[in-house]
């Protein structure tokens, strides 16, 4: 296998676009990436697009040619990815196993979703739909709801209390803050968080992710090639992909995600590293307590100390491991077929020192996960310099 | 309430799969107890279309007695973790639970 970095990156901000549809948010993103690496719409020769749900939020359907072809990628091979909200991290990963396998050597992988043109409650039926639809959807179970009874066990089995979900929310929003191309910049108190209004028993507002349009696109190639195209390329050293079942009531232990164990495990093992050479995270933070347990299950902390480390300051910005610099899904957004490539775009921001505000001074590894549902998908990517 | 257990290993389902994990695809259909403790819960105040005006409401996943979990509603008195509770009904493929 060929080693592969990633030359070029590209992001549309995150937010509520009334006059952006799906096609203007990915064409917007997949342009700014290949200015971004100095490439010709003529030099890619294939095209990975994750998109969750384009066909219930927008009507359109064969999604993968119809940005390529906007994007003025004509005759490639192009394919969507659809894997919930790990949809465009799954595009990355097996993008880049094409690039690594030979097949290919210059490969554009975008993500988009089009969110807010759907009301509210369609909006969580559609994302509902990711759940187990036999058992969890037919009895009202909605993501948070789903996340809130991880959120119970956790407490139950940890004492993980409502302080430590909050205390991911303050860091998220304080960092986000700092990103100007965040969907909510706005700092808030502890107090404010905890006195949110309640959406599933114990998640409030501020322990969900936001809902947002929003698309990102990154460029890879060998290494080997890497210099013509810029001075600056990441190296992906690790990048895996697990599966698990979807529903909640079939898993042995619900305070845990084995795939993302299993994809954390075997892209440290080809990264040739531990959780300890990391140097900072873009986790999945799609509710509060899915950091908590992300940070667990990849072993920055030991099982259950997941919210007294957050509380601790352990992934602040100036702490020992931070944890997203971005702002997370929690601020920066979560359109999301996009977040996985979003994620990958903000740690190659962090390892080029291109991150402005909330640039840390130790940025040499960063890893990203990112789930879908669940838990039923994740995929985790460590990249370095 | 019915379960489907595997005819090779015994092993309890709340729907018929296609394999049983130990790869046996013969299940006979029985009567179970419907008596079970909470795993886990959460009381929902914002919901799918369909379940608007049902908010708020409380889910949970349920650990029967005889072995599986499901993920059901609860009617009456809200419960916690550890309560045990037993089957209600079963309506257009959700079951209900009720505190024991
Ligand atoms: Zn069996």
């Amino acid at each position: 296998m060929r080693p592969v970095s990633i030359i070029g990156i590209g992001k549309t901000p995150f937010g509520a676009f009334p006059d952006k549809s799906l096609l203007d948010l990915a064409v917007e993103a997949g342009r700014k990436c290949l200015k971004n690496g100095n490439i010709s719409p003529a030099q890619v020769e294939a095209f990975y697009l994750g998109n969750f749900a384009g066909p219930a939020f927008v009507g359109q359907n064969h999604l993968a040619p119809y940005v390529a072809a906007a994007m003025g990628l004509e005759g490639v091979p192009a394919t969507r990815f659809e894997a919930a909200c790990a949809s465009s991290g799954s595009a990355f990963f097996h993008a880049c196993s094409a690039v690594a396998g030979g097949m290919y050597d210059v490969v554009l992988v975008a993500g988009v979703e089009k969110m807010t043109s759907q009301p509210t409650p369609r909006v969580t039926d559609i994302l509902a739909s990711a759940g187990e639809l036999g058992g969890e959807v037919k009895a009202g179970a909605t993501f948070p709801s789903l996340f809130a009874m991880i959120a119970r066990r956790h407490m139950y089995q940890f004492g993980t209390t409502r302080e430590h979900l909050a205390a991911v929310a303050v860091k998220n929003h304080s960092n986000g803050a700092k990103n100007p191309e965040a969907h909510m910049r706005k700092v808030i108190t502890m107090e404010q968080a905890l006195a949110g209004r309640m959406i599933a028993d114990p998640l409030t507002i501020y322990d969900c992710s936001l809902v947002s349009d929003g698309a990102a696109a990154v460029l890879l190639c060998p290494a080997e090639r890497a210099a013509e195209f810029t001075s600056k390329p990441a190296r992906v050293l690790g990048v895996a992909q697990a599966s698990d079942r979807l529903a909640l009531a079939d898993k042995e232990d619900i305070t845990t995600f084995p795939a993302v164990r299993q994809a954390g495990q075997k892209a440290y093992q080809m990264a040739g590293m531990t959780a300890r050479d990391i140097d900072f995270a873009e986790l999945h933070d799609c509710f509060t307590i899915a950091e908590i347990i992300a940070m667990e299950d990849l072993g920055f902390v030991p099982r259950g100390e997941g919210g007294p480390a957050t509380a601790a300051g352990f992934s602040a910005l100036n702490g020992e491991k931070p944890i997203n610099t971005s702002g997370g899904l929690k601020t920066k957004g979560h359109p999301v077929g996009a977040t996985g490539v979003a994620q990958i775009c903000d740690l190659v921001l962090q390892l080029r020192c291109e991150a402005g505000e909330r640039q840390l001074s130790r940025a040499g590894i960063g890893l990203a996960q990112n789930l879908g549902g669940s838990g039923a998908t994740c995929v985790v990517t460590i990249l370095g310099r | 309430m019915t379960l489907f257990h595997c005819s090779a290993c015994g092993k309890a389902y709340v729907a018929r799969p296609v394999y049983c994990r130990c790869g046996s695809q013969e299940f006979r259909a029985g009567e179970a107890s419907g008596k079970g403790c909470v795993y886990s819960c959460t009381t929902l105040y914002a919901a799918a279309e369909k379940f608007e005006k049902d908010l708020p409401f409380q889910i949970a996943i349920i650990e029967l007695d005889d072995g599986p979990r499901l993920t059901a509603r609860i009617s009456g008195r809200p419960v916690e973790i550890g309560d045990a509770v037993t089957h209600l009904h079963e309506q257009e493929g959700v079951h209900f639970f009720q505190a024991a």
